[in-house]
C-alpha cells in the first residue's frame, strides 16, 4: 500500500481527492433512505424502523464528524505531500538555478504524464497507439491524469486547511439545522433541519476542487469546473424556500455558463490544433518554449486565451460577470468563507496561473485590464455597502482583481502569493462575519450594530487581524503578497509606460481596502450600539466556532513569513513560486527583456514604494476613524437598500436586466407564440398553424371535390362525355 | 428447441436468438389475452415480467456480441475492432455464403441472420446486431420496462393498453435489428398503430387532434422513405450480389438490402466525385470475405461482389439513371426527411409537443426515450450510408438544420410554462445535437473527428433516452400529486419530497449537459467535433448550453425551490416510483462518469467501422 504511493506520490493526491466520497457516499445513501421511508414513519414494520433508527441527530453529526475526519486526513496528506515535494524537489535547489516547470524531469514520479498512469476516460479509434508520451501530440483518447507542481501542492493544502476549519465552523454555525423542525429566520417559515445536506454539498464540493487543483488536462478541469459551479448552486439555494436565493442561484449558475461558452471554445480550439487537452502539450506549442513549427496560429494562440480566461472571469466574478459573487451571499456563511471567498472563486486565477504559458502578451494584457476593472469597481462598491457579508463580497471580488491584475502585468509569483495568503484571511472574515450573524440571531445589517467588541472578543479581535492583514498592514500575510503585486504592477507601469494606468489604481484602491475593511470593523465592534435589542441578545459564539478562527487568525499572520521578516520579498512562500520560474510572455521576443530592467530599476526604490503603499493604506484607515469612530455614525433609513450609483454596483445588474435578461425572456415568448398558438384552428399565424393550414387544404380540396360524386348519372355522363372528347383532341394534337 | 438455443453448433442458434429478442414482447401481448379480464394485477405482473425478460434477452445480446467482437484478432487493429466484425462484413458473408451453387451452412452466433422471406422480389428476413442498435435495443427494453411499471396506476382498458406497449415495443427492437429495407419498413410501420392507440385512447384532453397529427406527420415521413425505397429498388445490383461461380450476370436484380444498397451507394460516389477506378472487387480467401483492414492504405476499395466483371459493371453503374446527382440528391432528401420527421428536426416538430402533452406519461416516456432514436438510427443506419455522395455534398446544410433545431428548440422551450410542453421542445434541442453530429463529415486525417462526431450523436441518444424519459416521469409524478402542469402554479415540491428533488436534481442536471453526468458526453464530443467542421455551426451549440442552463434552471426553480401552501402535503415519491427514478438516476450518473468503459468500448468499432467505410470513398 506505502510502496504503491511511494512510487508515484502523486497517487497520493489522487487518493486524497477521492477520500470525501466516503462521507459524501454515505450521507447520501442515508438521506435517500431516511426521506424515502418517512412515509411509513408510523406505519410498523421494517420501514417504520429504519426511519426511527436513521432520523436521529446523532446519524447527522456523526456523518459530519467522518466529514471532518476525512478531511483532517486530506489536510495531512497534503502537508506532508507538500513537505515531501519541498524538500525533495526544491529546498535542495532553492539557492541555485530556477526551475522551468514544464521540464517535468524534476519532478517525474509526481507526474503520471511520463509513466502512462493516466486512465483513458474514452478511447476512439481502431489503430493502437504506442504508449503516448508528452511529445505525441496524436492522441486517440480522452483521458484523465493528475500533474502535481509545487503550486498544486500549495493550494492543495490551502484548500484542505480552509475547508477543514470551515468543515467544523459549520458544525456551530450549522446547529439549528439539526432539530427536526426550525424556523427560517428571514421567512418565518418552519421546515425540517436539513443538517448531512449541508455536508453532503461540502464534500462534493471538496472533491471537484481538489479534482480542479491537481487536473493535468483543460478537460477535467472544465468537468471539475462545472462540478464545483452546481455545488455552488446548489449551496447557495440552500435556502431555497427564500425567492433571492434561488434567483441567486441561478444567476451565479448562468453567469458561470457564460463564461464557461469561452472555455469550451478554448477546449476546442486545442482539441481540433493540437490533438490534446494536456496543458502541459499545450504549452510546449507556444513559440516562447521553442516550438519550431507552432501549430498554432497567432490568432488562435490569442482567442485560445481569450475563450479560457472567459472561463476564468465566470468563475472568479471578473468584470463584466462580477454580479453573480456579491448575490451568491445568499448561501451559509461558512458557505460564502469556503466556495465564494476562499476556493472556489480563486480556482479561475488559479487556472490562468497554471496555464500561464498559454496566454499571448495580448491575452495577457487583457487579463490585466479586466483585473484592474475588476479591483476599482469591487474596491468602490465595497465602501458603501451597509450589508457585512456583501461587504466582503466586493472586498473578495477587489482583491480578485488583484490577482487577476498581478497575473497580467507578468507577476505570476505575486499572484499565486496573493491568492493563497487572501484565501486564510478572507476565510477568516467571513466565518468572523459568520460568528457575528450567529451571535445576533441571523442580523447582517451593519447599521443595526456597533460595540460589539464588549460582547464577542474572540470574533472581534481575531476579525482585526484578518482586517489588518487584508489592508497590507507590515508583517502580516496580506502585507507581504499585496507589496509583491504592487511592485509587479508598478514594474510593468515603467516598462511600459503607456499602460501606466494597471500600476496607479492598485495602489490607490490599495487605500480604499484599507477603508473599507476598518469601516466594516468600525461599524461593527466599535463605538456604541446603534440597535440595544439586537446589543442585548448578542452573544459569543461557542468554542466549535472561534477555534477556527483563532487558528485561521494565525494563518493570516504568519503565512507570509520569511527570514529577514521585515523584507517583503524575503517571504518564503512567495521566493518558492518565484522559484517555479515562468517565462514571461510579455516581451518574449524581446532580448532586452524591459521587465527585467524595469525591476532592476525599481528595486532600488523598493523601500519608497513599501512607503508609499502604507501612506495610501493608513490615509484609508484615517478616514475610516474619523468618519466612523470620532463622528457618530448616522443611518437614515435603516432597512433600505443602499442607493446611487456605488450603492447599486455601477448599475451592472440593471443594466443587464434591460439588455439581456429581458429581450431574451421576450424573445422566448415570441419565439414560442411564433411556433404554436394555443388554439388549433386559428389562422395559420404560427409555424403550427400554417402547417395544420396545409393540412387543412388537403381536406378542403377534398371536401369541393366530394361535391362531383353526388351520385347523380347525368353528371358522371357529362364528365365521361368531356373526358372523352379531350381525349380525342388531345390524340389529335398529338399524332398531326 | 431447447437444445437447439443451448447447442453452439446448431445452425439456427443466430436465428432463433434473434428473433426471440423481437418478438418476445409480442408473445407476451398474446399471452395477455388468455389472462381473464378481472385478474388486472395479474395482467401488469405478465407483461412487466415479459420486458424483463425482454431487457434479458437484450442483455445477454450484449455478452455475446462481445464475445463476437473478442473472437477476431489482428495486431493491426486494437481488440475488438477487427473489421471482419462489422454488420456490413457479416452481411456480406451472409449473402455470399447463401448465394454458392451448395449454399453453406448458416454460420452460427455472428449475431446475424438471412432468409429468404420472399424469394421473388429477393426480400429477406435478415437481422443483424451491431454496437450502435445493440445499444439502443437496451435503451428501449429498459425505457419499455419502466414505462410499464409508471402504467401501475392506468385501470382503463388495461389489457388493451398493455398489449399495444408490447407491441410497440417489439416494432422497434424489430426496426433496430431489420437489416433488409422492406423488414425495416414494416416494422416501422408496425410502431405507428400502437402508438395511435396510446395517444388516441389513454391521452389527455385534445387526444383526438394529437393522435391524428402524429400519425399524419409520421405517414408523411413514411412516404417519402416508402419512395425511397422503391427509388432503391429500381437499381440494378446485379454487380453487387454475390452469384454462384460461373453465373453471367446477364439478368437485371433488384434488392432491398441495405448493405448491398449501401455499396451501390458507395460505387456511384466514386464514380459522380470522379474516383471510378478506385471501384474495386471483392476478394474471397477460404471461403471468406476479406475485410478491409484499417491499416490498408489501398487505393481501390472493395464494392463490387466476388466475380463481377469490373469494367462491365463500371460500364452499367455509369449509365444507371441513379448514377446522376439530381437522383442521389432525391434519394437523399427522402431518406432525409423520412427520418427526420421521427427525430424531429425544425420545422417538421409540430407533432411532438401535442403527442407529448396528450399523451399519458408512460407513453411520452417511451415516446421521447425510444421513438425519437428511430430518426436518429435511421440517418445513421440508412440515409447516410445509402446516399453518401449526397449526405457528403450536402452535410453542411444537415449540420445547420441540427444546429437551426438546437438553438430553436431552446428557445421555444424557455418561452413555455406546460412543464410537460417545455420538455418537449428541449427534446428538439436535444436531438438537434445528433444531426449536427452526424453531419459533420470530415475527410482525410480529419475523419478521427467525424468518429467523434458521431460517437457523440449516438450517445447524446442515449443519454437522451435516459434523461428525456425519467423527466417525463417526474412531470407524470407531479402532475398526479398537483393535476395540472403550469410551471406558474408549481412551486416548493422540494420540501414534502426531498428525496424525489434529489433524483430529478440529477436528471435535470444530466439534461443540462453538466460534466459527470450522462448529458454532457454526447453534448461534448459533438461540439469538438462541430468545431472542427464549421466554427459557424459549433458557435450557436456551444451558445446554446447557456440558453439550455437558463431554461432548466428557471423550470427547476418555478418547481421545486420557494414556498407552496398547495403542494406542501405532497406525498414522497412511493417505492414504485422510486424504482424508476432512481434506477434513470443511477444510470445516468454512471453513464457520465464512465461513459467509456460502459458504452463506447463495445459501441465504438462499430461506428468507427461505419466512417471508415465512409471516408474510404471520400477521396
Amino acid at each position: 500500500m506505502l510502496e504503491f504511493f511511494a512510487e508515484h506520490p502523486g497517487r497520493l493526491y489522487v487518493a486524497a481527492t477521492l477520500l470525501p466520497l466516503v462521507p459524501a457516499v454515505l450521507i447520501l445513501l442515508i438521506g435517500t433512505v431516511r426521506n424515502l421511508t418517512r412515509p411509513y414513519a408510523d406505519v410498523p414494520g421494517i420501514a417504520g424502523w429504519l426511519y426511527a433508527r436513521l432520523n436521529h441527530p446523532r446519524v447527522e453529526l456523526a456523518g459530519a464528524w467522518l466529514s471532518i475526519g476525512v478531511m483532517g486526513l486530506v489536510s495531512f496528506i497534503a502537508v506532508y505531500g507538500f513537505t515531501t515535494l519541498l524538500y525533495e524537489h526544491y529546498l535542495p535547489r532553492l539557492s541555485g538555478e530556477p526551475i522551468a516547470p514544464w521540464n517535468l524531469d524534476d519532478t517525474r514520479l509526481w507526474n503520471v504524464n511520463a509513466d502512462g498512469g493516466q486512465i483513458d476516460w474514452i478511447r476512439f479509434g481502431s489503430t493502437p497507439v504506442p504508449d503516448a508520451e508528452l511529445d505525441i501530440i496524436k492522441a486517440h483518447s480522452i483521458h484523465l491524469g493528475y500533474w502535481i507542481e509545487i503550486d498544486t501542492t500549495v493550494m492543495f493544502a490551502m484548500v484542505a486547511v480552509v475547508g477543514t476549519m470551515i468543515y467544523v465552523f459549520s458544525l456551530g454555525y450549522m446547529r439549528n439545522e439539526l432539530k427536526s423542525t426550525t424556523i427560517d429566520e428571514t421567512l418565518q417559515h418552519a421546515r425540517r433541519g436539513r443538517f448531512g445536506r449541508f455536508y453532503l454539498y461540502l464534500n462534493l464540493f471538496v472533491i471537484a476542487m481538489f479534482n480542479l487543483i491537481i487536473a493535468d488536462n483543460l478537460l477535467q478541469v472544465f468537468i471539475s469546473w462545472e462540478l464545483v459551479g452546481v455545488c455552488s448552486y446548489f449551496l447557495i439555494s440552500y435556502y431555497y424556500e427564500r425567492r433571492e436565493a434561488g434567483w441567486a442561484a441561478n444567476k451565479a449558475f448562468i453567469a458561470n455558463r457564460i463564461g464557461d461558452v469561452g472555455f469550451l471554445i478554448a477546449i476546442a480550439i486545442s482539441w481540433s490544433t493540437c490533438n490534446t487537452f494536456m496543458i502541459g502539450a499545450l504549452g510546449a506549442e507556444m513559440p516562447w518554449h521553442g516550438a519550431l513549427e507552432p501549430l498554432f496560429s497567432p490568432t488562435m494562440r490569442t482567442l485560445l486565451g481569450l475563450g479560457l480566461f472567459l472561463g476564468c472571469v465566470g468563475k472568479s466574478a471578473q468584470f463584466p460577470l462580477q454580479v453573480w459573487l456579491p448575490d451568491a451571499m445568499a448561501g451559509p456563511t461558512p458557505v460564502s468563507a469556503l466556495i465564494h471567498a476562499a476556493t472556489m472563486v480563486a480556482a479561475g486565477v488559479y487556472l490562468v496561473a497554471r496555464c500561464y504559458p498559454l496566454f499571448t502578451p495580448d491575452a495577457l494584457l487583457v487579463i490585466a485590464y479586466t483585473g484592474c476593472i475588476t479591483l476599482l469597481i469591487g474596491g468602490t462598491v465595497a465602501c458603501v455597502q451597509t450589508d457585512i457579508k456583501k461587504v466582503l463580497a466586493y472586498s473578495t471580488v477587489s482583491q480578485l482583481g488583484y490577482m487577476m491584475l498581478a497575473l497580467g502585468v507578468g507577476g505570476w509569483a505575486a499572484g499565486v502569493f496573493h491568492l493563497l495568503t487572501h484565501a486564510f484571511f478572507k476565510a477568516l472574515l467571513f466565518l468572523g462575519a459568520g460568528s457575528v450573524i450567529h451571535g445576533l440571531h441571523h442580523e447582517q445589517d451593519l447599521r443595526k450594530m456597533g460595540g460589539l467588541r464588549r460582547k464577542m472578543p474572540v470574533t472581534a479581535w481575531t476579525m482585526f487581524i484578518g482586517v489588518l492583514a487584508i489592508s497590507g498592514f507590515p508583517l502580516l500575510s496580506g502585507w507581504y503578497s499585496k507589496e509583491a503585486i504592487l511592485t509587479a504592477a508598478a514594474t510593468f507601469g515603467v516598462a511600459a509606460p503607456s499602460h501606466v494606468v494597471l500600476a496607479v489604481v492598485p495602489f490607490l484602491v490599495a487605500g480604499l481596502t484599507a477603508f473599507y475593511m476598518f469601516r466594516l470593523w468600525f461599524l461593527t465592534f466599535a463605538g456604541e450600539p446603534r440597535d440595544r435589542h439586537v446589543y442585548d441578545h448578542a452573544h459569543e459564539s461557542p468554542l466549535v466556532m472561534t477555534i477556527p478562527l483563532i487558528i485561521l487568525a494565525m494563518f493570516s499572520i504568519a503565512v507570509g513569513w520569511g527570514w529577514p521578516a521585515w523584507e517583503p520579498e524575503a517571504s518564503f512562500l512567495y521566493e518558492l513560486l518565484n522559484h517555479q520560474h515562468w517565462p514571461s510572455s510579455h516581451f518574449w521576443d524581446d532580448p532586452q527583456d524591459p521587465l527585467l530592467n524595469a525591476a532592476t530599476l525599481l528595486h532600488e526604490y523598493h523601500l519608497l514604494l513599501e512607503l508609499i503603499a502604507g501612506a495610501i493604506g493608513l490615509f484609508g484607515f484615517a478616514v475610516a476613524y474619523w468618519r466612523y469612530v470620532l463622528r457618530t455614525p448616522r443611518f437614515h433609513a435603516t432597512n433600505t437598500e443602499p442607493r446611487g450609483f456605488l450603492g447599486q454596483a455601477w448599475y451592472f445588474d440593471a443594466v443587464y436586466d434591460a439588455c439581456l435578461r429581458k429581450p431574451t425572456q421576450n424573445l422566448a415568448v415570441f419565439t414560442a407564440a411564433f411556433d404554436k398558438q394555443s388554439s388549433d384552428h386559428g389562422a395559420p399565424r404560427s409555424l403550427d398553424g400554417l402547417l395544420n393550414g396545409i393540412g387543412q387544404l388537403a381536406a378542403n380540396t377534398g371536401r369541393g371535390l366530394r361535391g362531383i360524386q353526388n351520385g347523380q348519372v347525368r353528371g358522371y355522363v357529362t364528365i365521361l362525355g368531356l373526358t372523352v372528347v379531350g381525349l380525342l383532341g388531345m390524340l389529335a394534337v398529338l399524332t398531326r | 428447441m431447447l437444445d437447439s438455443l443451448l447447442d453452439s453448433t446448431e445452425r439456427e442458434t443466430d436465428l432463433v436468438w434473434l428473433s426471440v429478442l423481437t418478438f418476445l414482447p409480442i408473445l407476451c401481448a398474446a399471452g395477455l389475452m388468455v389472462i381473464p379480464g378481472r385478474f388486472k394485477e395479474w395482467m401488469r405482473w405478465w407483461s412487466l415480467l415479459g420486458a424483463c425478460a425482454t431487457l434479458t434477452v437484450a442483455a445477454c445480446t450484449l455478452i455475446d456480441y462481445h464475445r463476437l467482437l473478442d473472437s477476431h484478432s489482428d495486431r493491426t487493429t486494437r481488440s475488438l475492432y477487427h473489421p471482419a466484425n462489422r454488420l456490413d462484413h457479416r452481411a456480406d458473408q451472409a449473402a455470399y455464403d447463401a448465394a454458392q451453387a451448395v449454399p453453406k451452412p448458416f454460420s452460427s452466433f455472428n449475431m446475424f441472420t438471412r432468409r429468404a422471406w420472399n424469394e421473388r422480389f429477393d426480400i429477406n428476413y435478415s437481422l443483424g446486431v451491431d454496437g450502435v442498435s445493440l445499444a439502443l435495443i437496451l435503451l428501449t427494453a429498459l425505457v419499455t420496462l419502466c414505462a410499464l411499471v409508471a402504467s401501475w396506476k392506468i385501470d382503463q382498458q388495461l389489457r388493451g393498453y398493455l398489449a399495444m406497449i408490447l407491441i410497440l415495443e417489439s416494432g422497434v427492437i424489430g426496426a433496430f435489428l431489420a437489416v433488409d429495407l422492406f423488414l425495416f419498413y414494416v416494422f416501422y410501420e408496425l410502431m405507428l398503430f400502437p402508438m395511435y392507440f396510446l395517444i388516441g385512447i389513454w391521452g389527455g384532453g385534445r387526444r383526438k387532434y394529437a393522435a391524428v397529427k402524429f400519425v399524419i406527420y409520421t405517414l408523411f415521413g413514411s412516404v417519402c422513405l416508402l419512395a425511397a425505397i422503391i427509388t432503391l429498388y429500381s437499381v440494378d445490383v446485379r454487380d453487387f450480389v454475390p452469384k454462384p461461380a460461373g453465373d453471367l450476370r446477364t439478368e437485371e436484380v433488384h434488392t432491398f438490402d441495405s448493405v448491398t444498397l449501401s455499396r451501390v451507394g458507395r460505387a456511384v460516389m466514386l464514380v459522380l466525385s470522379g474516383q471510378e477506378e478506385r471501384i474495386g472487387v471483392q476478394t474471397v480467401a477460404h471461403g471468406q470475405l476479406v475485410p478491409t483492414m484499417p491499416d490498408d492504405t489501398n487505393a481501390t476499395v472493395p464494392l463490387l461482389a466476388p466475380g463481377a466483371d469490373r469494367e462491365a459493371a463500371i460500364a452499367r453503374l455509369k449509365a444507371a439513371t441513379i448514377c446522376t446527382p439530381t437522383f442521389q440528391y432525391i434519394l437523399f432528401a427522402l431518406l432525409f426527411v423520412g427520418f427526420a420527421v421521427k427525430v424531429p428536426i425544425f420545422p417538421l416538430h409540430s407533432w411532438l409537443p401535442d403527442a407529448h402533452v396528450e399523451a399519458p406519461t408512460p407513453v411520452s416516456m417511451i415516446l421521447a426515450g425510444v421513438l425519437l432514436k428511430l430518426g436518429g438510427y435511421g440517418l445513421f443506419r440508412f440515409a447516410f450510408p445509402l446516399a453518401p455522395w449526397a449526405a457528403s455534398e450536402l452535410c453542411w446544410y444537415v449540420g445547420l438544420i441540427g444546429a437551426i433545431s438546437i438553438v430553436y428548440g431552446a428557445i421555444v422551450a424557455m418561452g413555455q410554462t406546460d412543464f410537460k410542453k417545455l420538455l418537449a421542445y428541449s427534446s428538439v434541442s436535444h436531438m438537434g445535437y445528433v444531426v449536427l453530429g452526424l453531419a459533420t463529415w470530415s475527410a482525410g486525417a480529419r475523419a478521427e473527428y467525424w468518429e467523434m462526431g458521431v460517437d457523440g450523436a449516438i450517445f447524446q441518444m442515449l443519454a437522451h433516452g435516459i434523461t428525456a424519459s425519467a423527466l417525463f416521469f417526474v412531470v407524470g409524478m407531479v402532475y398526479e400529486r398537483a393535476h395540472h402542469r403550469d410551471l406558474n402554479r408549481l412551486g416548493g415540491l422540494m420540501e414534502p419530497m426531498p428525496a424525489f428533488g434529489g433524483a430529478s436534481a440529477i436528471l435535470f442536471f444530466a439534461s443540462l449537459g453538466l460534466p459527470g453526468l450522462c448529458g454532457f458526453v454526447g453534448e461534448f464530443l459533438v461540439i469538438l467535433s462541430a468545431w472542427n467542421f464549421s466554427y459557424a455551426l459549433a458557435i450557436p451549440a456551444i451558445l446554446t448550453t447557456v440558453l439550455t442552463a437558463a431554461y432548466l434552471l428557471w423550470t427547476w426553480q418555478r418547481v421545486y425551490f420557494g414556498t407552496n401552501p398547495d403542494t406542501a402535503q405532497f406525498a414522497e415519491m412511493t417505492p414504485r416510483e422510486s424504482s424508476v427514478l432512481l434506477t434513470f438516476a443511477a444510470l445516468a450518473v454512471a453513464l457520465g462518469v464512465l461513459p467509456g468503459f460502459l458504452i463506447f468500448q463495445w459501441m465504438e468499432p462499430s461506428i468507427q467501422g461505419w466512417v471508415d467505410a465512409l471516408v474510404r470513398v471520400r477521396g
